[in-house]
């Protein structure tokens, strides 16, 4: 009996998977890989006849809050275009393009290419020049034309945000420890990276943290250093580790770090409690970390300058070579849309709030305009984050070892919180051991 | 006296790894049962009422298809390559031919190879096949499985009499009747167990599907568990009740398999 009905159940069970795993497959034989054209422009080729007039956009990326509804935006008022955008995590996005690139596979006809990767996606060459398609390069902010300029002057792609980056803090907190939570008061008490060492002791003594975690800062002390991570062969490892960790190792000491790790729930979750004051702060980490894990925190919040600006973060979106050429002007008109024209950028900033490479646009204070002011208690962060912060923010040239760089810094930051007695000295030398692994070019030297 | 308190020592210890095995799925649970906001702002550990709303925003997204995706991989794979593994368990074990040895060898070396070094042979041997971006590369991976093959051979070789084989066919056996009334009784628990590992690696295979499903509506289970965890998305209560539903296919096959599994396991372990 117990026999059968196992034997019952492992049936019903494959029958109905049945069901539906060959309605997956064969969903998808309807659009691009259907008659075993897997290669790359035939079957973008055949996606585009399928559908008759309408062309078929490919996309793979993570940053799902801003591409998604960007898509169906502009597929409101572009019927002949539609978008089939999967969602790739922002780690697997290199390995799934290499692994597709060697085996002659498709690849998507919109590539994003995040900031720390896109020297990387440089050197794959698989990106159309954009100038090719129109794109005027001096319509739009300088650094992030330089970002996306390659060697021989190829523009491969075009950043969909300025990102300049500030400190914010929780009001609460600010006028508890330091008695204000004006943030013209705060700014003057905030000048240098000493500062927040040295009034770090009211908020020890308030059983405050400053920060929240060590990787949080690195991160900003990374974003924020003048240091070149490689000038031609040489990785600067030394130099630009030395200026990071030693910040954090002070602050570490002084006893205003708290050891969560950047980005984890645990992490995110202390935006919404009352023991961390301060945290690194680009304009997209406003809706993305603040308002998404503070919910009930509008109009507890405000913004001041790091004693250095930077810019931190943000994503060029890149048209493939493979695709075909009735796809790439389409991806074209995508990306003009979403960067260059009003409508399509005030949706990136009103959906995202990403504010547009696009000149015009940047240095329109309308347009700029933040509709999330109220978050920060009516503080005028629009003309702080695109007037004084855009405007003063250094742009350090990235290195195709940027991902390796960062993913030691990450390392070395979160053992310096856990071993309170490891030495600067320490950490460079295990961060050094870790890159050596990491870094696989014999012709780079790491100094 | 003295083996009561060697008995009761070795309970607290069982006991005491058991809750550390358990809590961290039962803490899984619990916090699946909260709103993201207030997972970290409470002490989790005892259930909160927000289960269903998790439920319904799993199940707003991708997620059956992702679940019925998965179980078709994981069925389709375990099952063809339990078939395959003990028919050339049987195979190597009661024919003899040429090259059998170097054969074996080579059943072994492929054990040795790490799969991602072949991964890219694979795609271009999917994309000949035409069948890139659909499940069947998720699949087709397991129906030549070298562990499962050297499992099985490794187990019909210590279950199954040559004298029992022989027998049968001198009494008029086929072979397919030979394999399926004899062979297949006398290796049932290495079957199962077999059948579970497949499962296992199946179902939580996260290399394969990232390389070769590029449209939403194929996703497995481990990839839409990813894609919902991607940088800013922070619905943690989602995201946990996605990876308990994810776990329970798991547990009921360890359930109905366990007794199995560990004669599987320990078969060989004592030679008579």
């Amino acid at each position: 009996m117990r026999k059968k009905l196992i034997s019952a159940i492992l049936i019903t069970a494959l029958a109905a998977t049945s069901i539906v795993g060959c309605g997956g497959a064969s969903g998808s034989a309807a659009s691009s890989d259907s008659a075993g054209g897997s290669d790359a422009s035939a079957s973008n080729a055949e996606a585009t006849a399928d559908s008759g007039d309408v062309v078929t956009l490919t996309y793979w990326g993570w940053d799902s809050n801003y591409a998604w509804p960007m898509f169906e935006k502009y597929e409101e008022t572009h019927p002949n275009v539609h978008f089939e955008a999967t969602a790739v995590e922002w780690g697997d996005m290199l390995t799934k393009t290499q692994q597709a690139l060697a085996s002659g596979s498709e690849l998507p006809t919109i590539i994003p290419m995040d900031v720390a990767l896109i020297e990387n996606w440089k050197d794959m060459d698989i990106l159309e020049d954009l100038t090719d398609y129109g794109l005027d390069t001096s319509e739009y902010v300088d650094s992030a034309v330089e970002k996306c300029t390659t060697k021989d002057g190829k523009v491969i792609g075009m950043f969909t945000s300025v990102c300049p980056s500030g400190i914010a803090y929780k009001r609460d907190l600010a006028k508890e420890v330091f008695g204000t939570d004006d943030p013209e008061e705060l700014q003057k008490m905030f000048t240098s990276y000493d500062d927040y060492v040295k009034n770090g002791a009211k908020a020890k003594a308030a059983g405050k943290y400053m920060f929240h975690s060590g990787q949080a800062v690195a991160e900003w002390f990374y974003f924020a250093s003048d240091v070149e991570t490689q000038t031609g062969s040489t990785l600067n490892y030394t130099k630009k580790m030395t200026d990071v960790l030693s910040k954090v190792i002070a602050m570490r000491d002084a006893g205003v770090l708290d050891t969560y790790q950047n980005g984890t729930a645990e992490g995110n979750a202390t935006y919404a409690d009352d023991e961390h004051i301060f945290y690194p702060c680009p304009d997209w980490a406003i809706t993305y970390y603040i308002e998404t894990n503070d919910p009930d925190g509008k109009g507890n919040w405000g913004l001041i300058k790091a004693p250095v600006s930077y810019s931190h973060g943000g994503s060029a979106l890149g048209i493939t070579t493979s695709a075909t050429d009735e796809q790439k002007q389409a991806a074209y008109d995508f990306i003009h849309w979403a960067i260059a024209e009003q409508e399509g950028a005030e949706a990136g900033r009103d959906l995202a709030g990403f504010i547009t490479t696009y000149k015009k646009l940047t240095t329109d204070a309308n347009f700029t305009r933040r509709a999330d002011e109220d978050w920060f208690a009516g503080q005028d962060i629009s003309t702080l984050l695109y007037t004084e912060i855009a405007n003063e923010m250094a742009v350090v040239k990235s290195s195709p070892w940027e991902n390796s760089m960062v993913s030691v810094r990450n390392d070395v930051a979160q053992q310096l919180m856990d071993d309170k007695n490891m030495t600067l000295e320490d950490a460079l030398q295990i961060g050094l051991e870790e890159l050596q692994q990491l870094v696989t070019d014999d012709s780079i030297t790491i100094e | 006296m003295a083996k009561n308190i060697r008995k009761t020592i070795t309970a607290i210890i069982l006991g005491i790894l058991t809750v550390i095995s358990i809590f961290p799925f039962w803490l899984m649970f619990s916090m699946s049962t909260y709103k993201s906001e207030m997972i970290f702002q409470n002490n989790p550990i005892l259930p909160s009422d927000y289960f269903l709303e998790n439920l319904k925003t799993i199940f707003a997204s991708n997620f059956v298809q992702s679940y019925g995706n998965s179980l078709f991989v994981s069925i389709l794979s375990m099952v063809i390559g339990v078939l395959v593994c003990s028919m050339v368990g049987y195979g190597m074990y009661a024919y003899k031919f040429r090259f059998k040895k170097q054969l074996n060898i080579f059943i072994m070396m492929t054990m040795m190879v790490p799969n991602q070094i072949g991964i890219i042979g694979y795609m271009i041997e999917m994309r000949n096949l035409g069948v890139n971006n659909t499940l069947w590369p998720l699949i087709f991976t397991w129906f030549a499985n070298g562990f499962g093959t050297y499992w099985m051979i490794s187990f019909v070789k210590q279950a199954v009499p040559m004298e029992l084989i022989e027998s049968a066919r001198i009494d008029g056996a086929n072979e397919l009747r030979i394999f399926g009334s004899i062979v297949v009784p006398c290796i049932r628990p290495g079957i199962v167990t077999l059948c579970l590992l497949l499962f296992l690696w199946s179902w939580n295979n996260y290399m394969l599907p990232l390389v070769f499903i590029n449209k939403q509506d194929n996703y497995t289970i481990p990839i839409f568990v990813k894609s919902l965890a991607s940088a800013f998305r922070t619905d943690y209560g989602a995201q946990l009740a996605g990876l308990t539903l994810a776990t329970i296919p798991l547990l009921i096959i360890f359930i109905i398999g366990s007794k199995s599994l560990i004669k599987g396991l320990t078969a060989g372990a004592v030679k008579g």
